[in-house]
């Protein structure tokens, strides 16, 4: 059963036993002063009536006991309209007249056995007083058994009733009408909590409640759920694109796998099966030498990259700018020295707040990027000032539509150009992980033709 | 006089692989790395087959034949290399003619074969194979030693077709039991061995037929011109 519902069926089950009781108290209540008044009226109308007969008899004197009696009856009726059935008795209760029509006889034979009682009596559709009385004439004793109709009374009491339960239900019904109304307002937003909480639950992360304006908790609770489905809708999103990456990375490297490992096979099966000539072994030799190293750069650069998402604590410290690009100068796995390429170095005092390791293969990766870039005989500027390293060439530049994609991890301006050169496009995505390991960002200035500055921003302390 | 086969390939060291196997069937390749320069050698020259990487810079594999094609330009037919898999470009490929698919990684006993099979479709070779005197018509299912005509069976028609195919390679014991039996025959290698030895005999290519340690045979041609 729904809450609104429930709420509704109580309250009215409520309403009405509080309802229907005070009622039945007050008609209860009611009907008994009424009935009391009317069966006093009853006694003292059969005592008028007693006294009326007595009096009547007495100047009926001459007459034999049955005439006098229904001469007298008929007169003390005559005179009291109210006085419906009469019955007199002598003084041992042998009836000597009464006015009961035949279908009321009935009564005669339970009226009460004791003078001066009454009872209630139910009969023939009616309610009746009956009250039995004595009294005398001439020293003679006489009983006087009369009949009141109550009907009346009970008629009231039950139509009284009747409207009282019109009332109450009418009352019901308002009642019943107006808390569902009510509830059905209040319980609205629930319903839409419900269909968004179901939405979500298909997988459309984007749905909301519609937010109530209202303070009350039903309101509180919507946005609450709204904030959860944010930071749900977030955190699936978060995942969803981590996911995709993961793919695309994966698929990227098993393509990028499939080239070296194709031409190592097809050299070594051709070596294998065919006779070659000495001049053409070892070029396929050399081949498959070559493939082999371009293979173990890249297992190389994917153990790193690999070692970065484990994210251990860098060992940070501070380092003077010129010894960090010493060494990624002599680490160099690319020959520079080939291409004439000369290096100028400018702020080599500065403090360099990092892991020293990794910031030489941050400096490293940049600069073989850079030598690659490079033509022959062209310079390349290493600089550092606080919170800032910068490596520009003077270089082929990026177009623009690869800007923002260098960092991605196998991704290539120029593939065949990159490897030529010994390139496998991990050695960005490996310098970006280690600038976001030390809070930095990098950032490329480029364009076709007019060389290339990379530039590593810190956030972190620029000075020791 | 055959004209050369055009590699287009920016992996140079799997466009190097490629023209040594097929410096190994005594054919001529030329190769580039490029699609434009590609582009511009098949509007100038003719070549017999053309190797083609759909995965360019410069102009992509598709785009260089959709263009081409284009201009009315006659094309030789066309052997796709591409480490794509996907259904539909490789129907786009067939739609533009492509004579046939590879895919990498390839074997170079497969790009033989492949190759073989193109260049005797185009009839840029006869119906037959030669290797010194002996001769097999694959039209006649004939083979005749210097005009001799010489008695083989069935499987070892298929023998000699498949090692003359691919002379100068070797073939491995279960690449001529599927050629000359199929894939479902259940003998053992050994069958392969017992026909070789017949073949030799009737041919009398002791020498010529060599056993490979390991591997299986190989048809060994002295390099012609």
């Amino acid at each position: 059963m729904r809450l609104n519902t429930r709420v509704t069926l109580i309250a009215l089950v409520l309403c009405l036993v509080f309802s229907t009781s005070l009622a039945a108290i007050l008609l209860v209540s009611g009907f008994r002063h009424e009935l009391k008044s009317e069966l006093d009226r009853g006694l003292n109308a059969s005592g008028m009536l007693s006294g009326t007969l007595s009096a009547a008899m007495e100047a009926f004197a001459s007459l034999d006991d049955e005439e006098r009696v229904a001469r007298a009856v008929r007169v003390a009726v005559h005179y009291m309209p109210g006085a419906g059935l009469v019955a007199v008795a002598d003084g041992q209760g042998a009836l000597i007249h009464d006015n009961f029509p035949l279908e009321m006889a009935g009564l005669l034979s339970v009226m009460p056995g004791v003078p001066g009682q009454y009872h209630i009596q139910r009969f023939e559709g009616g309610v009746y007083q009956l009250i039995r009385r004595q009294f005398m004439v001439l020293e003679q004793r006489f009983t006087l058994f009369s009949a009141w109709e109550l009907s009346q009374v009970y008629e009231g009491a039950k139509a009284q009733a009747r409207a009282a339960a019109l009332v109450i239900g009418g009352i019901g019904l308002l009642l019943w009408a107006l808390l569902s109304l009510a509830l059905r307002a209040a319980f609205q937003p629930l319903r839409r909590l419900e269909q968004a909480a179901m939405l979500i639950a298909g997988g459309d992360y984007a749905a909301r409640a519609p937010c109530a304006p209202r303070r009350d908790e039903v309101g509180q609770l919507s946005q609450a759920f709204n904030h959860m489905a944010g930071a749900t809708q977030e955190h699936v999103e978060r995942l969803t694109r981590q996911d995709t990456a993961q793919k695309q990375f994966i698929a990227d490297m098993a393509h990028e796998l499939k080239t070296p490992i194709t031409s190592m096979v097809g050299y070594a099966d051709l070596m294998r099966r065919s006779k070659l000539d000495e001049a053409r072994q070892q070029q396929a030799l050399s081949a498959i030498v070559s493939q082999g190293e371009r293979l173990e750069r890249m297992g190389a650069k994917l153990m790193q990259l690999s070692r970065l998402s484990r994210a251990d604590d860098p060992i940070m410290a501070w380092h003077k700018a010129k010894a960090l690009f010493t060494s990624a100068l002599e680490a160099l796995d690319i020959p520079a020295q080939e291409k004439g390429i000369a290096f100028e170095v400018t702020g080599g005092d500065t403090p360099v707040y990092g892991d020293s390791d990794l910031m030489i293969t941050l400096i490293q990766n940049l600069l073989s990027n850079a030598i690659k870039a490079s033509y022959p005989g062209g310079s390349i500027a290493l600089g550092a000032c606080p919170g800032e390293i910068s490596i520009r060439d003077e270089g082929a530049g990026i177009a623009p539509e690869h800007l923002p994609h260098l960092t991605e991890a196998f991704y290539m301006a120029d593939k065949s150009r990159a490897r030529s050169e010994q390139g496998n496009g991990l050695g960005l995505a490996l310098a970006s992980r280690i600038a976001i390991l030390h809070g930095a960002s990098i950032a490329f200035e480029s364009a076709p033709g007019k060389g290339t500055t990379v530039r590593v921003s810190f956030t972190s302390p620029i000075h020791p | 006089m055959p004209h050369p086969i055009l590699i287009v390939e920016d992996d140079r060291a799997i466009a190097e692989l490629i023209a040594m196997t097929l410096q190994v069937s005594d054919l001529k390749p030329v190769m580039c790395h490029d699609g434009l320069e590609a582009h511009a050698l098949l509007s100038e020259n003719t070549y017999d087959l053309v190797i083609l990487d759909v995965m360019l810079p410069g102009l992509d594999g598709f785009s260089l034949v959709e263009q081409l094609a284009g201009k009315g330009h006659p094309l030789p037919p066309i052997l796709y290399l591409t480490a794509k898999v996907d259904v539909p470009d490789r129907v786009r490929g067939l739609r533009l003619g492509a004579e046939d698919y590879m895919l990498k990684p390839f074997h170079p006993v497969e790009l033989q074969a492949r190759v073989d099979g193109i260049l005797r479709r185009h009839h840029h070779k006869p119906q037959q194979y030669q290797v010194l005197d002996v001769v097999l018509d694959l039209a006649s299912h004939a083979v005749t030693q210097d005009g001799q005509w010489v008695d083989l069976t069935p499987q070892e028609f298929s023998l000699l077709e498949m090692l003359m195919r691919h002379r100068n390679m070797a073939l491995s014991r279960e690449q001529l039991l599927e050629a000359a039996w199929g894939f479902d025959y259940l003998g053992g290698t050994r069958t392969v061995d017992m026909h070789i030895q017949r073949l030799r005999k009737k041919l009398g290519w002791e020498n010529v037929i060599k056993t490979i340690f390991k591997l299986g045979y190989r048809l060994e041609v002295p390099p012609c011109g």
